[in-house]
């Protein structure tokens, strides 16, 4: 979120590193208010699930790890 | 001593530990450099703006004098009514987690979901939420601003009410129940009264944590030109303002967002400490 100021919510793939891009929680807030129709709308939703199941992945593994550990204390 | 001392493998490992403890100070001190960078920017940045005005007078068009009087206002409301909300929810579920259910398979299931929630996207939160309540009642309002909120606030209670019930020794608990007393009047009485620093402390955090909060805001109180105390109309909040105000060209604007960012943080910052003051409090006890 705090990328948005930064990040210059350009449509495109960038190749480099110091061009402007966009996030998925960039695009988001950008846009959401904006949007017109439903199919805008939805697409800006189905971006918030990719995100959601990014996290929901990363957190996923990183309890399994914790869980590995405790396991091999309790050995 | 200092036969040891002369020893060749010795003085590899003092010159190794020397060099371990400068990185670490280094890196420290890396970590502090920008925290006081974004505080000193914030100070010069937003006390010009800073008067009388900012308090009192409400968000101007731009090219006019005026202050943030609507959105410190909102802010203050949107929080209050997310606490009010959110906080019994996560102090029960906290206490059934720590209590109750402690080693059942609910507990397990809810204290994962509950780390999800933790650290879901805060924009996930605002889409979600704009989806149950904005888009049912067909315009944004404050009480959608607020149930964003106390979605932010639930899991950072629930977690710290669950951690700090597990902190109380369980042999309190039995000797209160060999006394007789019923299971709810030895949470209400000895696990809360131990627990209580720590819950307080888990509710600070979880204000400190949403006063920042702009993007669950932007879908759902959206924002407000004008004072209101409507809650079912749009409502202006600070981080909402700082965000339209610092992106904006206007220079009166731009002001208003740095003198803004200043206020929040100084919030946050107060909060903060003042949570730390009270979990520090309780190891003293």
């Amino acid at each position: 979120m705090a990328v948005t100021f930064v990040i210059g919510n350009a449509h495109r793939i960038v190749t480099s590193l110091l061009a402007p891009g966009t996030t998925i929680s960039a695009s988001i807030a950008n846009e959401f208010t904006e949007a017109t129709g439903e199919l805008y709308t939805s697409s800006l939703i189905a971006l918030g699930l990719i995100l959601f199941f990014i996290t929901f992945v990363v957190l996923a593994a990183a309890r399994f790890m914790l869980m590995r550990i405790e396991r091999k204390a309790g050995k | 001593m200092t036969a040891v001392a002369a020893t060749p493998r010795y003085h590899r490992r003092r010159w190794r530990n020397r060099l371990a403890t400068t990185l670490a100070i280094g890196a420290a001190a890396f970590g502090l450099t920008w925290l006081v960078l974004i505080l000193l920017v914030l100070v010069v940045k937003g006390v010009g703006g800073l008067s009388l005005a900012v308090f009192t007078e409400m968000t101007p068009p731009p090219g006019s004098a005026g202050g943030l009087l609507n959105p410190i206002v909102g802010s203050l409301l949107l929080t209050v009514l997310a606490v009010i909300f959110g906080t019994p929810l996560g102090i029960l579920a906290g206490t059934y987690m720590a209590e109750y259910g402690r080693y059942s398979k609910l507990t397990f299931v809810v204290r994962f979901i509950n780390d999800i929630l933790l650290s879901a996207p805060s924009i996930v939160v605002g889409l979600f939420v704009y989806e149950i309540m904005v888009a049912q009642m067909g315009h944004f309002s404050a009480w959608a601003g607020a149930v964003a909120l106390a979605m932010l606030v639930i899991p950072v209670v629930v977690r710290t009410t669950e951690d700090m019930l597990l902190l109380v020794p369980s042999t309190l608990r039995e000797a209160s129940s060999a006394l007789g007393v019923p299971q709810w009047l030895v949470i209400r009485h000895v696990a809360y009264r131990a627990a209580r620093a720590g819950m307080i402390t888990g509710v600070l955090l979880a204000v400190a944590r949403i006063t920042g909060e702009t993007a669950p805001l932007l879908f759902t109180a959206l924002n407000n030109q004008f004072f209101s105390w409507n809650l079912n109309a749009p409502m202006a909040s600070l981080p909402v303002v700082i965000f339209q105000f610092a992106l904006s060209p206007y220079e009166d604007w731009q002001q208003l967002a740095w003198t803004g960012a200043l206020l929040i943080t100084i919030a946050v910052l107060g909060l903060s400490i003042l949570a730390r003051a009270l979990s520090s409090k309780k190891v003293q006890i």
